[in-house]
Order: C-alpha cells, then sequence, then structure tokens
C-alpha cells in the first residue's frame, strides 16, 4: 500500500535518514522503533512532506506521492496524528474534530463518522463543548486520534501517542488502535514503548541514525536478542 | 443629560469605525502573526479608487463602493504575497513600514496632495431621537458596522474556513496537516482584512476631506482599539473602538477639543502600562516573541571596524569637502543637514541595531530636541552650546520614560508606542501655541559659541562634523564596553543573557536613553542649522525616512548608518520638486533591501560574496532554509 524506496532527507546539515526502505501492507499495523533522534517521525514527516526527500520516492496506491503538499496528501487518504498531540486549544472539542473533516466533500457521512468517533471516545462527546486546552493528556490524545479519523483515512500515521501518558491510558490508547485498524484502517504506528508497539504491530522496523538496522515480523523482533537488549528491557 | 447622550451616539458611530480597522488589523495578526503598519494607506488607496469610480466612472454609489473593496481585496492579498520574503517580525514591520511610503507616494502621484470631498453615502435630513440627532448617514454606518461584525462572527464560529483559521493562528503546520491549505488561508485572512480597511476608509472619507493621509491618525486609534480590547480577542477589539469613539467624544466635549487627537495616544499609553493583554485580551508577556527568530548573524558586534588608514581618509574627505565646495552654499548645506541626520541615525541604530527594537518615533524624538533648544536660546537665554546639550538631556529623559514603557513590551507594541508617539508630538505642538507658536513655528537663535558666531554652512559644516566625529568615538567605545556586548546579548536573545546575569532592565533603559540623546542633539543642531522649526518638520512620515535611512545604509554597523543617512538625504537633491518619487524610490529600496539584503548597502558586497560561496559549493542541495540560512551565517562571521 506504502512504500518508500531508498528515502534520504536532511535537516539543513543533519542527516536524517539515509536511504530508507520501506513497505506498509494493506490493513496491517506497522512499527518504527528506534531511540531518540533515530529518525522515526522524520519518516512520517517525509510521507506527509513536512519534510521533503531529497532523493528517494514514496509510492501511495501506486501513485508517487513525495512531491505532495501536506494537505494534498490528506485528500489521499494518508493522516498523521502529530506527537505531541497538537490540539487546537482555543477550539472547542467539536471544533477540533470538525477541523479534521475539513479536506473531505461527503458532508453527510461527516456526520456519521462524529457519531463513530464519540462512540470510540465518549469522553469526547462528553466534552465537545469544551476547549481543548482544558483536556487531560490523555483526552488530549484521544481528541488528536478522533480528530485524525475523522479525515477518512485508509492510512493513519501515528506518532508516539503514548507518549506521556500514565500505564493506563497508553493500554486504553493501544486497544483503541487496535480496534480503528480492525474497521479496516492501515496504521503506520512510531513508538518508543517498543513492548506496547509489538504487542499489536504485525511487523516492525527497527532504526538506528537514518537507517533501518533490522526488521521482520513483531514475533521475530521479540525474539531478536539485539532488539530484546537494545529496546525491550533485556 | 441631553449632551451626554449625543456624545456617546457620536461616539459609537466614530468608534465603530475604529472597530472595523482594528478588527482587520487583528485578524491579519491573529493567523499570521504580523502587524500591516501599511493598513491605513491601503484603506486610503482604495477609498481614492472609491472615489475615481464615482467622480470620474460616475458610478452609482454602491457599485463604486463594490468596486473599491473588491481592489482594497487584492491589493490586501497582493500586499501579503510581497511579504512573503520577510521572516522575522522586525523585517514585517520594516517592509510595511515601506509599504506605507510606497502607497503614499504612488497615491499622490495619482490623485494629488491636495484633499478632495468625498460624498455621503446618505444626505437625507438629520432627526431626532429622544433628542438625539442622527443623521441617516451615522445610522448607515452603525449598521453596515455591525452586520459585518455579525457576519464576521458567523463566519469563524460556523464556516469550516473560518474554524481552520482561527486553527491556523493557534498551529499551522498541523492545520496543513488536516488537509487546509494554509496558503489558501492567508489569503483568506488578507482578503477579510482588506475589505474590512475599505469600508472603513469609505465610511471615514465623508467625515472629513480624502487625501493621502486620511487615514493617518486613524491608524493610531485603530491600534489604540485594538490594544484596549486585547489584540487576541475579536469581540474585545469591537468593546476597545467602541469605548475609545465614546471616551474621545466625553474628552472633547467635556474637557478640551484640542485633547481629542492625543488622548488616543495618552489612554495607549495607560493600557500598556497598567494592562497590556487589554479587556478581553489573553495574559501574554511578550506579545510576538514567540515564533519567527530574529534574523542575528549578519549583524556582528565582533567584528573590525575600519582600519586606521580607511579613518584617516574619511577624515581627511570631510575636512576637504567644504574647501572644494566653499563657494557652493547649496551643496554646504545638504552636507550640513547629512550630519545631523548621521547623528541622528547613529543613535537610532543604538536601539534597532543593538537591542532589536523599532522605533517610529524619532521625528519625535529630533522635535522635542529642536523646540527645546529654541526655547531655552530664545526664552530662557541659554547660550547654544547649553542648549545643546540641555536638549539631548531634555530628549534623554523622554527616552528614559519610553525605556519605561518598553521594558514590559515585545517590539510590535513598542513599535505602536512609538508610532503613537510619532503621531501625537506633532499634534501636540500645534496645539500648545503659546509655547510652540503652533503652526506658524518658530525662528531658531543663530548659533555662537563664546564670541565666535556661526553662521555660514561653512562654519556650521564644521560644527557639525566635530559633534559627528565625538558621536562616533562616543558611540564606539559604548560598543566596545560591557555595555555593547550587554546590548547584542539582549538582542540575540533575551533569556539567555537575563540567565547570565545581564540586566535587561538597565539595559534596554540605557540603550533608549542613549538613542534618544543623540536624537535630541541633533534636533537641536537641526534647528540652529535650519533657522527655523514648524511641527510639519517633524511628522510620522520623517520617523519613516528615519528607519528607512538605517536600513538601506545597514543595521548594527556606524558606518551603515551615515551611508544611509548621506544617501537619504542626497536622494532627493537629485529629484527635487518632486516628493512622490524619492518617497517611492525610499520605499522600494527599503523593501527590496528588507527583503532581500538584510544587511543594506554596507553589506552588499557580503551577498555579493555568499552568493560567490554557494555557487561554488555544492553542499546546499536539499532542504530550502536553515542549511543556506546556517551557511550564511558561517560565511559572514568567517569575513
Amino acid at each position: 500500500m506504502l512504500e518508500l524506496d531508498n528515502i534520504y532527507a536532511n535537516y539543513g546539515s543533519v542527516k536524517a535518514l539515509k536511504g530508507v526502505s520501506l513497505n506498509v501492507k494493506q490493513n496491517s499495523i506497522v512499527a518504527l522503533l528506534g531511540a531518540n533522534g533515530a529518525g522515526k517521525s522524520s519518516i512520517l514527516k517525509t510521507i506527509t512532506n513536512l519534510l521533503r526527500p531529497h532523493s528517494g520516492s514514496i509510492t501511495f496506491l501506486g501513485e508517487r506521492i513525495d512531491r505532495l503538499k501536506p494537505e494534498k496528501t490528506v485528500r489521499k487518504g494518508i493522516v498523521m496524528v502529530p506527537e505531541g498531540r497538537q490540539v487546537f486549544p482555543e477550539l472547542t472539542v467539536y471544533e477540533n474534530l470538525l477541523i479534521g473533516s475539513y479536506a473531505r466533500k461527503d458532508r453527510a457521512q461527516v456526520k456519521k463518522d462524529f457519531k463513530f468517533v464519540y462512540e470510540l471516545f465518549p469522553i469526547l462527546h462528553e466534552k465537545m463543548k469544551d476547549p481543548a486546552g482544558t483536556l487531560s493528556g490523555g483526552q488530549m490524545q484521544m481528541l488528536a486520534i478522533g480528530r485524525g479519523l475523522m479525515s477518512k483515512p485508509t492510512l493513519l500515521l501515528l506518532d508516539e501517542p503514548s507518549l506521556g501518558l500514565a500505564p493506563i491510558m497508553v493500554q486504553e490508547i493501544f486497544r483503541i488502535i487496535e480496534e480503528i485498524n480492525s474497521r479496516g484502517t492501515t496504521i503506520l504506528l512510531v513508538e518508543q514503548n517498543a513492548n506496547m508497539a509489538l504487542s499489536i504491530s504485525d511487523y516492525a522496523y527497527v532504526l538506528e541514525t537514518g537507517i533501518i538496522s533490522n526488521e521482520g515480523s513483531a514475533a521475530e523482533l521479540q525474539n531478536n536478542d539485539e532488539v530484546r537488549q537494545s529496546y525491550l528491557g533485556g | 443629560m441631553l449632551m451626554l447622550g449625543q456624545t456617546i451616539f457620536n461616539g459609537i458611530v466614530i468608534g465603530s469605525l475604529y472597530a472595523l480597522v482594528a478588527l482587520g488589523l487583528v485578524i491579519v495578526f491573529k493567523s499570521t502573526n504580523r502587524i500591516n503598519f501599511a493598513y491605513g494607506q491601503m484603506a486610503m488607496f482604495s477609498t481614492f479608487i472609491g472615489y475615481t469610480l464615482l467622480a470620474k466612472f460616475h458610478l452609482p454609489f454602491m457599485l463604486a463602493f463594490i468596486g473599491a473593496l473588491v481592489f482594497s481585496a487584492l491589493l490586501a492579498v497582493l500586499v501579503r504575497n510581497i511579504l512573503r520574503p520577510a521572516k522575522s517580525e522586525s523585517s514585517v514591520i520594516v517592509a510595511t513600514l515601506a509599504l506605507y511610503m510606497i502607497f503614499t507616494a504612488v497615491a499622490g502621484i495619482i490623485w494629488g496632495w491636495d484633499p478632495v470631498s468625498f460624498p455621503q453615502v446618505f444626505t437625507g435630513e438629520p432627526f431626532s431621537v429622544f433628542g438625539i440627532i442622527m443623521r441617516p448617514n451615522d445610522l448607515f454606518n452603525i449598521l453596515l458596522t455591525v452586520i459585518l461584525m455579525l457576519m464576521l462572527f458567523l463566519f469563524f464560529k460556523f464556516n469550516l474556513n473560518g474554524i481552520a483559521m482561527r486553527a491556523l493562528s493557534q498551529n499551522l503546520v498541523t492545520t496543513s496537516l488536516m488537509g487546509a491549505s494554509v496558503n489558501k488561508l492567508f489569503t483568506i485572512t488578507w482578503a477579510i482584512s482588506g475589505i474590512l480597511g475599505g469600508v472603513a476608509g469609505i465610511l471615514v472619507a465623508p467625515t472629513s476631506f480624502l487625501d493621502t493621509n486620511l487615514m493617518a491618525v486613524f491608524l493610531l486609534k485603530a491600534f489604540t482599539a485594538a490594544v484596549l480590547g486585547g489584540f487576541t480577542s475579536y469581540p474585545g477589539v469591537v468593546i476597545g473602538g467602541l469605548s475609545l469613539g465614546v471616551m474621545e467624544g466625553l474628552v472633547s466635549s467635556y474637557i478640551s477639543t484640542d485633547l481629542m487627537d492625543t488622548f488616543a495616544f495618552v489612554l495607549l499609553i495607560i493600557v500598556l502600562l497598567i494592562r497590556p493583554e487589554g479587556i478581553l485580551g489573553k495574559r501574554i508577556r511578550m506579545l510576538g516573541k514567540t515564533s519567527s527568530t530574529e534574523e542575528s548573524g549578519e549583524f556582528d558586534s565582533s567584528r573590525p571596524g575600519m582600519s586606521m588608514r580607511k579613518k584617516l581618509a574619511f577624515l581627511i574627505v570631510s575636512i576637504a569637502l567644504p574647501f572644494v565646495f566653499q563657494g557652493n552654499t547649496y551643496i554646504l548645506y545638504f552636507a550640513v543637514l547629512t550630519g545631523i541626520y548621521m547623528i541622528l541615525a547613529i543613535g537610532l541604530d543604538f536601539l534597532v541595531g543593538y537591542t532589536g527594537k523599532i522605533s517610529l518615533g524619532h521625528a519625535a524624538l529630533l522635535a522635542i530636541g529642536a523646540y527645546s533648544s529654541v526655547i531655552l536660546t530664545s526664552k530662557v537665554g541659554f547660550p547654544f552650546w547649553l542648549a545643546l546639550l540641555s536638549a539631548g538631556i531634555i530628549t534623554g529623559l523622554v527616552g528614559l520614560l519610553l525605556g519605561f514603557a518598553a521594558l514590559r513590551l515585545s517590539g510590535l507594541y513598542l513599535a505602536i508606542v512609538t508610532l503613537g508617539l510619532g503621531t501625537a508630538v506633532p499634534q501636540i505642538l500645534l496645539k500648545w501655541d503659546e509655547v510652540t507658536n503652533g503652526y506658524t513655528g518658530l525662528h531658531a537663535a543663530i548659533p555662537s559659541i563664546g564670541f565666535f558666531i556661526i553662521d555660514t554652512e561653512f562654519e556650521m559644516y564644521f560644527l557639525v562634523l566635530a559633534i559627528v566625529i565625538v558621536t562616533i568615538i562616543v558611540t564606539n567605545n559604548i560598543l566596545r564596553s560591557k555595555i555593547g556586548r550587554a546590548f547584542v546579548a539582549l538582542r540575540d536573545s533575551e533569556a539567555g543573557a537575563e540567565a547570565m546575569g545581564v540586566q535587561l532592565a538597565k539595559y534596554q533603559i540605557l540603550a533608549f536613553v542613549i538613542s534618544a540623546f543623540f536624537a535630541g542633539i541633533a534636533g537641536s543642531l537641526y534647528a540652529h542649522v535650519v533657522g527655523f522649526i514648524s511641527p510639519a518638520d517633524f511628522s510620522i512620515w520623517n520617523s519613516l525616512l528615519f528607519i528607512s535611512m538605517l536600513f538601506i545604509g545597514g543595521v548594527a554597523s556606524i558606518p551603515g548608518a551615515m551611508l544611509g543617512a548621506a544617501f537619504m538625504t542626497m536622494v532627493p537633491i537629485f529629484f527635487a520638486g518632486s516628493k512622490s518619487i524619492s518617497a517611492i524610490l525610499f520605499g522600494g529600496a527599503l523593501l527590496i533591501i528588507i527583503l532581500f539584503f538584510p544587511s543594506g548597502l554596507a553589506g552588499f558586497y557580503k551577498v555579493g560574496l555568499n552568493i560567490g560561496k554557494r555557487l561554488f559549493s555544492r553542499n546546499s542541495i536539499g532542504l530550502k532554509g536553515p542549511a543556506e540560512e546556517e551557511g550564511t551565517n558561517v560565511a559572514t562571521r568567517n569575513k
């Protein structure tokens, strides 16, 4: 479904990605693991073109997307839930979700999707008139994911959804990610919490300083000594 | 009681116009973090378009009105695109000032500098409601304003683009991730802003005369309204506009009509000092400091000064000059003026170049220096040299006050306050005529030191030259001392410098005092050299010229400031008789320089050098932005 072929990208003179190739299959959950600064988020940014790759190609459903502006990739069905939630604090919960549907034309379906998101996250329905800035960290993460869903993604990119959340909330978020996936949305997940990520994903890539150092099915990586020592706590 | 009602009604009529202009400013500010100082001139321009449609093409009023608004919206979008290369807050401010000059000059060329009268929409007979006299036109103003505000409210509350515009002001990148085109949203924002300005222009024009200065005072009042209401809140801004209108009315009917125009400025200062976030705004300590880093790096305090040999050469040339042109008083006169402006520009550079604060009120400081010096010599009987020094000190004290105000304000608010000072001082000079002689102006005494009377251009030249040299030496010594390093540290990172123990307050105030002191000295010299001063010599337009001097010459560089002063004084000589052409030239040069050559004339050779370096190095492939900017900085430093 999504294919990155030999992607190079820089932040100024700093080389963030040095020839990354990866593949995301339809309806799967794929995890990107790695330490801080390994280039996980950069991969998501090149897919949405917040970071323009200077060589290599990105193909989505058979179409080159590496020269599309961020707002155009959304229309192709790729939606990113950015790191650190990034909800709009002064808009209400409802308005945040509505903005999620900005690129869509099918207004009738949008109404149904509101219902779907409120079912998935009842707390958002309860707080729909509150400014998003008043939510707790976990609720904000839910709002960010819900807002992403309102764009009706075929591929959802999640950047560190567990960041800064209490363990119980992390489990809740991952349960919801699985549920979203089971309804037919493909997921590419960036995570520091490797254990948690591997527990729900089908396939995973391990990044080290801009290169993919390891890849395999979740089970393979869980049993790989090197990966276990580095990322899974022995 | 009846009079009170009438005053309040009139206040609301005018206040609703303040609110419109303020809304137009704030809408752009909220989503782009930019303040458009050319906004008033843009409104003036589109009002003239409306005027042409009415008077030349004889269109019905409504068609002309709509035509002007369409033009206004397009003009705003154009301005938005012109401003795109400007990255930092201060470069945006300066670029809009350049546009201010260009629009004024172009309007002057097309429609002339003389006021014309603009028809009212409704000319019906006034009628009375509960004893309050209302004209149909007043009601039209209020109604139109209310409708526009209601439409805006609905747009921001329920329209997807409106909500996206609010989202944009909170988080640009994430908004684009929602599938919203940032470009399109910005265009809508500016177009709305343009329409609001256009409406205000057409409604304001019939209340006075239409000329190139139509919106100049109005812009300051709109700023005051915006600040009063809190720059970030739309309802706050509307309340701010209405209450400013009413308060002004009360002041003029119960206290003094003369105070009306300066009242806005006084109120502005009070609000900023007491409650900078306004009535409904959110608490923001340093508004506008959040995003967009200033492009420093091209200002390098540690670069070596001019070599001894170059300095000597300059000195010899400047001493030789008057002997070469001894017979030509015309050239000498302009050389003297150039020297005076050099002193001012060096002082202004203290503020702009070394502390990163923009002052739009230096003409006002020049005026304070000039008037104090003239009054001290002619009415108090001070000798010239003492008056010169006193003028510097008095103006320095004004700088002290400004410095205190500036402590709580970021670059943007400071620009607004200084704009207020620049607008208010000429007004005060006009109104306070028992001391300043109003419009007529004052004659200045011929300067003399001891028994030596300085009455020829030739002698004045040396007087000014001596003071220029002293100024340079003093400035150089300050900048190379601990104080200079503290200035640069504060400019580059206030928080960082404070953390290192640099006292922000002390140095910031000091910069204002020094800058104002030099402006006062320059003002005193100006008065005695020209021999005659009047409020018209110190309008806000002159402040813009001074800012242009600095940026055209190159900020944070003494030779740059001097070069700029020379350029700005000499160019009008070649275009004598045409205010417009030199204004367009200055505005255009300022715009190009601020957008593309941030280090000014003095930095041209560096830019050339960098282009050369870039051509020969191939490491700048890939991402635009940080890589190249860093490259530039390194190249500049290495130089």
